[in-house]
């Protein structure tokens, strides 16, 4: 590994564990009515539009599995789906779009819509369909909206990062 | 594409997606536990997260100390740096008294229950995206912890533990839609179901249904856990805040706001063991 390279990687592990730290610390947090940002989710989302494969699998892979210790979800479920969104995020970008910041919006838009959806479906599916559409549109749509916008800031973040 | 989905890479990650499947699924499925990986990076984030509980506790309790002696450091500002070190100490000496007080109340607890078992844990993380605020404790089997334990403090019940790891487990709220408790009102004993859904979890209540209509259930009453299930008898829960009729007209139902403040919640007890435990599991099933 190049010494920018590396540069870049600590860089990304310390935002990563930043921006973890912010999510999960529970004493303050950057919710704004009923939105809730994701995040490193949108994190996993620029690094995956920014990086190779394997890269990006493996970075879904590891922030999935400290975000199931961390987080209320259960069984794995960031394990599994971050490693998905991350290696299919890399390949859209590789194959079909544009690397730019239209497309990390996008991406991160459309990537939180199906999180989000996944996640109501497997975790609070003992509710009634019409509460989990309402939860839908009073919360997730909002935090969909704010994940998006920290992933345009992050991807202007990244682009700088790299450049290092 | 098609060449990635042949390369040696793409049969690198799908092995070890694999793996991870497997091992997630079959540690969920055997009894709730956490999947080694997951187990191993609560373990090593453990200490971390520790810390940035400690750090916070610190600062929260700092600046409350501080805002409250302003005035003085404005007046005297030659005795800063003393009454700085008077400010530690009384920062110390009240998370000091409130841990008592924490323990003093739990023996009140004690003292009525003689069967209940404790182990005392500390929040160390906080899911700001699940609605039903659940969270995760600094126990774990280490510490003879179980799932379907109930997790409560001294103003009432938190919930229960749905997923353990050797040194974390994570706690599920009594506002989430996965947990169905037998409740009681403690003024009339009409008893019902007591379960969290998506929309009463935003405002921080849950609901007391399947309450015969001729039950005399008001608003204010206390709501107590009946013994069914996995909690034992006798925990306070919350009070009754609105009555209403359910879809059908056969029974009526009572939100009730919990005594407990799940988005402030820092200590809490987990009893391990109590008379007529291993009841029901947590779905009512």
């Amino acid at each position: 590994m190049d010494t920018s390279k590396k540069k870049s990687f600590f860089i990304n592990v310390f935002i990563a564990l930043f921006l973890i730290f912010v999510q999960y610390n529970g004493y303050f947090s950057l919710k704004i009515g009923n939105a809730v940002p994701f995040l490193p989710f949108a994190f996993i989302i620029i690094i995956s539009m920014l990086s190779s494969e394997i890269y990006s699998a493996f970075t879904g892979l590891v922030m999935g599995i400290i975000i199931d210790a961390i987080s209320s979800t259960s069984f794995g479920f960031n394990s599994i789906i971050f490693p998905v969104i991350c290696l299919s995020v890399t390949l859209l970008v590789h194959y079909l779009f544009n690397n730019n910041i239209l497309a990390s919006l996008v991406l991160s838009g459309a990537y939180s819509v199906i999180y989000f959806a996944i996640r109501i479906v497997l975790f609070y599916s003992k509710s009634s369909i019409s509460e989990m559409f309402s939860y839908f549109w009073s919360t997730t749509i909002p935090s969909v909206i704010y994940t998006t916008v920290i992933a345009f800031l992050l991807y202007i973040f990244e682009k700088k990062v790299i450049k290092l | 594409m098609r060449f990635f989905f042949r390369s040696r890479q793409f049969k690198t990650i799908l092995s070890v997606f694999l793996v991870v499947v497997i091992l997630a699924l079959a540690f969920g499925f055997a009894g709730s536990r956490m999947a080694p990986f997951t187990d191993i990076a609560g373990i090593i984030t453990a200490p971390f997260r520790n810390l940035s509980t400690a750090v916070n506790n610190g600062i929260k309790d700092f600046i409350s100390t501080y805002k409250g002696g302003n005035d003085l450091m404005v007046t005297n500002t030659e005795l800063s740096d003393e009454l700085n070190e008077l400010r530690k100490k009384s920062a110390e000496y009240d998370e000091m008294k409130s841990e008592n007080e924490f323990y003093k109340n739990y023996l009140g607890i004690k003292e009525k229950n003689e069967d209940f078992t404790f182990c005392p844990a500390t929040v160390i993380s906080r899911d700001t995206t699940d609605p039903f605020y659940g969270f995760t404790i600094n126990k774990g089997l280490a510490s003879e912890l179980k799932v379907n334990d109930p997790v409560i403090t001294d103003e009432g019940l938190v919930g229960f533990i749905s997923e353990i790891g050797s040194t974390t487990a994570k706690v599920t709220t009594i506002l989430s839609s996965n947990l169905t408790l037998g409740a009681l009102d403690s003024r009339t004993a009409d008893s019902g179901i007591l379960k969290g859904n998506l929309q009463l979890a935003q405002k921080g209540m849950c609901r007391f249904s399947n309450l015969a209509r001729s039950s005399s259930i008001a608003i204010g009453d206390y709501v107590v856990t009946s013994g069914e299930g996995i909690f034992p008898d006798g925990l306070l829960v919350g009070s009754i805040k609105s009555i209403g009729n359910d879809d059908y007209n056969y029974s009526i139902y009572a939100d009730v706001v919990p005594f407990v403040d799940f988005s402030s919640i820092r200590k809490v007890m987990v009893i391990t063991s109590f008379e007529g435990q291993g009841g029901l599991n947590p779905a009512g099933e």
